[in-house]
């Protein structure tokens, strides 16, 4: 099915390229279902701060997270571009759908296949596993998200499970 | 589910053998291999079919009016034409006979 | 191949069909045989056993499930002698019989599902089987065996005529119509039969998967009308189906003969034929039709009539689980939507507004209501396993059990029905395990030989309550807290009434077996019952009077669906805590900003304060709240910052993004579009307690 909605154009796959705390990321865009206006999540209490919480799409309550942070980075600074990029993941068969809180969403580019290089074993803050490659684009490199790695379902809720809570911190109070 | 046609010796009796389950899943494969052999008038050996429904009955009645004739039915084949009382569609020769009748 | 795929899709559905009414005939064979084990069945008992299997028979075979087909026909030619009298329906057969029954649901299983059928399994129950049957019927090992006729043939009751003719489309749908029809041979014998092959057509000009063979045949048999009808059920409307039956009047052959495409002649012809017509009956057609009056034997499209007329009792309709889900789910956005639009409409302050708002808003619920209603089913649909249980396991454990059904009716929803099947099953077995004496040991306590185990259901505010009791030994308090003290359950001293008590054996890490049986001893304790309940949002209580039993009493609600809330704001975010929990709410008096525990009615009322428990940031209240909840015998003070009220909440899962958070049971929409959490208080105070645990603990290892 997902071969029939990447347009395979003369050069490649499409992606949606976005911008988080400065990086250049890109998705593959058969995952992504739409893109819509930042709204102030609803927290979730105990959760690791990557899930900021808890959004209303349409009568579907859908868990948005801070990709920033989920990267070890720090929290995204909402502005006025920011945005929640919906992706569809699979978890335990089931299709999913998770909100990524994003700085702003910039293009959807075609990247051919050949023109991905194998992602750097150094040099990048990010895990390894969640990446598929780089690309050059517009004279900057980008990093192209493998989805099923970097949004599996079961790996985040387990780190819900031996996250150290939040909470935790006032027992020293 | 799987459908066979092999072309085999004219001396035994028959041009090609069809083998497998000819039931309601293979039919319309099996009237595809059937439809470019039909100008042969080929004689087909049917002792290898091990399942057949009401679907393959029909489409080895279908080939018959057609032109293509049968042989060697195996015991299936043999018991669902004995329960529909029919006979399994022989070559031309009879065909006449019976168009004639 | 498209098609393919399109056909293996309506087999699926076919079959789906089957399989629905298998499991239905598997459980009333079940139900059956105890009830005929008993001794409280009849004749008529035995005739519906016997056509259970005689039904499943036919119709895996017509779905070509040759193992079940040859398997059950072992069954059903035992069940046949214990029909006619030639055999006894003994304790020890319906042992067997019930291991059969579970065969049978296993080979269907397996067909199903593309799996390789246990034959040997089969074997090893045909073997038991074979001493109940004739000797020569052992051949029925050898797969196919040439079926043998239920019932002998009486050829004095004359010919049966059938007309069949059938949509294209049906042997797509999986349905093979010469093996419905050989089926008949069950019935009877068929004495002749035509293949009706003009309509076919050539072979370059269609598809070969659509049916375009008719079928006239006669029929010697001594079934009835709606036998005969029944073996073409599965059609439905997808033939036409012309039954004459022996010594119908003239005007029968005239409807039929009209009503079918060929010509007049040729039908005629196939009649005499297949030996229904002969030369006097023809003359007779001919003859004026006024004189028959008998509209009532003609010949009808089948189906559709049958239904009506055979089973005028059964209006129910079958409707697939996920639309109903789908429905409700829709409904539940509609009741969000209506209290929406409720309050922009109070925003406006226009008095027709709101009126019309609320009007809407009411029959928005009534809707909702009426739709959570389609999916209540009777919880009856667990109970009726348990008997087979019981007889089973009270063999196993020596004991003699009866089990009592009181209120199998009481409704609840379909999704609550599946989840409390596994807790109420340990809750019987730890009952006949633990609760009911050896019989020794009830001589001795002067009580009846036989135990009782009572299972009872029924409803209450808007809950469903369902009560495990047993006339056994009961629990002995003394004994368990003895043990509850060893096991450092409660502290040494503790003074405790004997209701708290008989409490302790649901807590984790009690077992009352002093020897663990294979029963109950699975590795699966009391509390892992409860707090399976729990997440139901049920409790368990246990009564106990030692010597006269025990009762363990289920509390849950009717769905899953929806709850009453109150709404409370916690910092910028709203949380729901259930109603039914909710007994009051008070201010916080001042100064209490580092104690965990208030005065209330001159008790110390222990506090969780949420805003420091779930780290919110947001507006805080300068006078929060107390909302004082109640489980478990237990009260607790939630310290909010907000109090916005009751509502009515549709619950929405979170999804397993959050299924390791502890304290949050679900989200909800709120009438404004917000999102609400919902408070599982129950996981929310124990979180809150090992924490307590955890810091005392902390505290003397940094003193010591």
């Amino acid at each position: 099915m997902n071969q029939d909605i990447t347009i395979t154009t003369s050069a490649g796959k499409l992606y949606l390229a976005f911008v988080l705390s400065g990086e250049h990321y890109a998705l593959a865009i058969e995952c992504i279902r739409e893109i819509i206006e930042y709204d102030t999540p609803t927290p979730v209490p105990m959760m690791p701060h990557a899930v900021c919480g808890v959004i209303n799409l349409r009568g579907a309550v859908v868990p948005v997270l801070d990709l920033s942070v989920r990267f070890g980075g720090s929290p995204v600074q909402v502005g006025r571009r920011s945005c929640y990029v919906i992706i569809e993941v699979c978890c335990q068969g089931e299709q999913h759908t998770i909100g990524l809180l994003v700085d702003r969403v910039t293009a959807v580019v075609d990247v051919a296949d050949k023109l991905i290089e194998p992602p750097p074993s150094l040099g990048t803050k990010i895990n390894g596993d969640f990446i598929v490659g780089m690309a050059r684009h517009d004279g900057h490199f980008m990093i192209i998200l493998n989805v099923e790695k970097a949004f599996s379902i079961e790996h985040m809720s387990a780190v819900v499970s031996i996250h150290p809570q939040p909470s935790d911190s006032m027992l020293a109070a | 589910m799987t459908l066979s046609l092999t072309l085999s010796d004219r001396s035994a009796g028959a041009s090609h053998a069809i083998a497998g389950e000819l039931v309601i899943q293979t039919v319309d494969e099996a009237r595809q291999m059937l439809l470019p052999i039909l100008a042969e008038t080929p004689c087909i050996d049917l002792s290898g079919i091990s399942a057949i429904d009401t679907a393959g009955l029909q489409l080895v009645l279908m080939a018959g009016r057609a032109g293509i004739g049968f042989c060697h039915p195996s015991p299936e084949v043999e018991a669902l034409l004995r329960f529909a009382r029919l006979d399994l569609p022989t070559l031309a020769m009879d065909m006449d006979e019976k168009d004639a009748s | 191949m498209n098609k393919n795929s399109l056909n293996s899709e309506a087999l699926a559905a076919g079959l789906q069909v089957f399989m629905d009414e298998s499991k239905d005939l598997i459980s009333q064979m079940e139900n059956l045989l105890l009830k005929l084990e008993s001794g409280s069945g009849s004749d008529d008992d035995i005739s519906a056993l016997f056509r259970c299997a005689h039904t499943i028979k036919g119709s895996s075979g017509m779905f070509g499930m040759t193992e079940v087909e040859r398997f059950t026909h072992v069954v059903e030619s035992v069940l046949d002698r214990v029909r006619n009298h030639a055999l006894e329906l003994s304790s020890e057969l319906v042992s067997v019989l019930l291991d059969c029954q579970d065969h049978i649901a296993r080979l269907i299983d397996q067909a199903c599902n593309g799996l390789e059928a246990d034959t040997a399994f089969s074997d090893r129950l045909i073997d038991r089987l074979s001493r109940w049957l004739p000797s020569h019927s052992a051949d029925a090992k050898t797969p196919m065996a040439a079926p043998e006729t239920p019932q002998p043939i009486q050829s004095a009751s004359g010919l049966w005529h059938l007309s069949l003719r059938f949509s294209p489309d049906v042997m797509s749908w999986g349905m093979d119509p010469l093996r419905f029809i050989q089926f008949l041979e069950q019935l009877g014998r068929i004495h002749h039969l035509i293949t009706l092959t003009d309509a076919l057509p050539h072979l370059q000009e269609n598809e070969a998967s659509s049916c375009f063979l008719g079928f006239e045949l006669s029929l010697e048999t001594s079934a009835s009308r709606s036998d005969i009808e029944e073996v073409f059920e599965f059609f439905g409307n997808d033939m036409q189906l012309g039954i004459l039956e022996p010594g119908c009047p003239p005007l029968a052959f005239r409807h039929l003969i009209e009503s079918r495409p060929e010509e007049e002649a040729a039908m005629l012809g196939w009649l005499v034929e297949c030996g229904t017509l002969n030369e006097g009956g023809l003359a007779a057609l001919d003859a004026p039709a006024e004189q028959s009056v008998a509209t009532t034997t003609t010949s009808r499209p089948a189906a559709n009539d049958n239904r009506d007329s055979r089973q005028p009792e059964n209006k129910t309709l079958k409707v697939a689980a996920d639309r109903l889900d789908s429905l409700i789910d829709r409904v539940g956005e509609l009741v969000i939507a209506g209290a929406g639009n409720q309050v922009q409409a109070e925003k406006t302050g226009q008095a027709g507004m709101l009126e019309a708002a609320a009007h809407l808003l009411a029959l928005v619920e009534d809707i909702r209501d009426m739709a959570l209603q389609l999916r209540m089913v009777a919880i009856g649909e667990v109970f009726s396993r348990f008997p087979r249980v019981v007889r089973d396991i009270s063999a196993e454990l020596g004991k003699e059990i009866d089990l009592v059904v009181h209120g199998a009716e009481a409704e609840l929803d379909k999704t609550m029905v599946e989840k409390v099947a596994d807790p109420l099953m340990h809750l019987l077995r730890n009952a006949m395990d633990h609760g009911i004496e050896t019989a020794d040991e009830r001589v001795a306590a002067g009580k009846p030989v036989r135990g009782t185990i009572t299972l009872k259901a029924f409803h209450e505010s808007g809950a469903i309550i369902i009560e495990v009791s047993d006339d056994g030994r009961g629990l002995n308090p003394d004994t368990i807290l003895t043990k509850a003290i060893e096991k450092g359950i409660v502290p040494e001293g503790a003074n405790l009434s004997r209701n708290d008590i008989n409490q302790l054996i649901l807590e984790p890490g009690f077992s009352t077996a002093s020897a663990v049986t294979n029963l109950s001893g699975r590795g699966v304790g009391m509390d892992v019952v409860k707090s399976n309940l729990e997440a139901l949002r049920g409790n368990l209580e246990i009564h106990s009077e030692p010597g006269q039993g025990t009762t363990m009493r289920l509390c849950l609600p009717l769905t899953l669906a929806i709850i009453d809330g109150f709404h409370v704001g916690v910092g910028d975010a709203s949380f729901i805590v259930p109603l039914d929990m909710v007994v009051e709410c008070l201010e916080l008096p001042s100064g209490m900003n580092s104690v965990d525990v208030m005065e209330h009615q001159q008790e110390a009322l222990p506090i969780v304060r949420l805003r420091d428990l779930f780290g919110s940031h947001g507006t805080a209240h300068a006078r929060p709240r107390v909302v004082t909840i109640r489980f478990g015998g237990k009260c607790i003070g939630l310290v909010v910052d907000r109090i916005h009220g009751k509502c009515q909440t549709v619950i929405k899962p979170l999804g397993p993004l959050f299924q390791h958070v502890p304290c949050v049971a679900g989200s909800t929409i709120l009438g404004d579009g917000d999102v609400a959490l919902i408070l599982d208080v129950v996981q929310l105070v124990r979180h809150v307690m090992t924490r307590e645990q955890r810091r005392h603990a902390l505290q003397e290892g940094l003193a010591a």
